[in-house]
């Protein structure tokens, strides 16, 4: 299994590739990178323990939203089903966060 | 009479020019030879501008957070104070341990010099005491007996040559002993300037940061007719903020990483031609390289 933050950033990567193919990029895309970005810092910042039940939920949640976003990349269609991964998987980290702070 | 003469002189010269050969090998014997004088030299130059560089650069990686996060939150509405810690991920404390393993580095690329060199000032025990306490400090644990040993033994205002001695002794224990807290240091550094896709550390931070103000600044350019002139003025410097940032992260990330890949090689290569004056590789002389290129590109990037 991949660590929480290379499926993080493997979102963000997708993600930033779909706002940079919207003219102008929706305002939710940005909203949901602007909480990926604070995710990640935060658990640069953390001393997140990668036993915890939490932590393999979150990081089921980023892999989904990461497999999504990558395939909304080739179709721009499936775009609505890849941003509901993405709030899902952000929902799971701030769980985890919670925990720890 | 001619001739005597001649035959004492040539026996002077004869017996002066053994005493000299007598006292080469004797040097020789328990110093350093020129090679490896100069490999120590060339290694702890580098290693001490690593470890400068590294100190700096932490502290900028801080300030430029802090300076990104004072934009965003300029251009962004939905932040407030409450919920914003502006040096995040590079709290004071986490940054005064990544200073203390660069200070660690620095030091004992000092220490390397003035043990090979003519130097005879009386710091060479406070330079030794400090490593030993910044090396602690980045490790976060104590040096094992053999490695604090090693560094204790320095012993400064001996008389010449046996200076010259006890600190080419000196050099020939510490070197060794020191391989792994020289290890350990860089590998900490390396994950502070990894910008791979798992990297958690402080240039990743950076980048997210920086990442996420070209994010909000966005919003505010691409809405035009939105915002006021100064509302998009604003947003522009912080886009112009955040795009430099970027580049200084991608090209810090590039070149530390080489540097830190040479450091280790090069810390083996010493240990090898401390031990055998024969062995032979140019790790050392390629991480002087690396390092120059560092310096070069870090005073471009500074400026």
């Amino acid at each position: 299994m991949s660590s929480l933050g290379k499926v993080l950033q493997q979102t963000i990567l997708n993600l930033e590739k779909l706002r940079d193919a919207q003219h102008p990029p929706s305002d939710d895309i940005l909203a949901k990178l602007d909480k990926l970005y604070h995710q990640e810092i935060e658990l640069i910042d953390a001393a997140v323990n990668s036993n915890s039940v939490r932590y393999k939920i979150a990081t089921k949640a980023m892999t989904e939203a990461a497999k999504k976003t990558k395939e909304a990349i080739a179709d721009l269609t499936s775009i609505e089903q890849a941003i509901s991964k993405v709030s899902n998987a952000i929902g799971m980290v701030t769980d985890l966060l919670s925990e720890i702070v | 009479m001619y001739s005597l003469y001649k035959g004492i002189g040539e026996m002077k010269v004869k017996s002066r020019t053994l005493a000299i050969v007598l006292m080469a090998i004797i040097l020789s014997g328990c110093g350093l030879t020129s090679r490896q004088i100069y490999k120590t030299q060339s290694f702890g130059t580098a290693t001490a501008n690593i470890g400068k560089i590294g100190e700096e650069e932490f502290v900028s990686i801080r300030n430029g957070i802090i300076e990104m996060n004072k934009e965003l939150i300029s251009i962004d509405n939905t932040k407030t104070s409450e919920s914003f810690e502006f040096d995040k991920p590079t709290s004071a404390e986490h940054t005064s341990t990544r200073v203390a393993a660069c200070k660690a580095l620095n030091l004992y690329g000092e220490l390397l010099v003035k043990l090979v060199s003519e130097d005879r000032t009386e710091n060479l025990q406070k330079v030794a005491n400090a490593l030993l306490d910044n090396t602690a400090a980045a490790l976060g644990k104590d040096l094992p007996d053999e490695q604090k040993g090693a560094i204790g033994k320095i012993i400064a205002g001996f008389g010449s040559f046996w200076v010259s001695k006890k600190k080419a002794e000196a050099a020939k224990e510490i070197i060794p002993a020191y391989e792994q807290p020289v290890d350990d240091l860089a590998e900490l550094l390396s994950e502070d300037f990894s910008l791979d896709d798992d990297a958690l550390g402080y240039l990743k931070g950076y980048e997210t940061t920086a990442k996420r103000l070209k994010n909000a600044s966005m919003r505010l350019i691409n809405d035009g007719s939105k915002y006021t002139v100064l509302e998009r003025d604003r947003a522009i410097s912080a886009l112009v903020l955040s795009e430099r940032a970027l580049t200084r992260s991608t090209e810090l990330s590039k070149k530390v990483k080489k540097s830190i890949e040479g450091l280790k090689k090069a810390n083996k290569e010493l240990v090898k031609v401390i031990e055998d004056d024969n062995y032979s590789s140019d790790d050392i002389k390629t991480y002087v390289v690396q390092i120059q290129e560092l310096v070069n590109m870090y005073q471009v990037l500074a400026n």
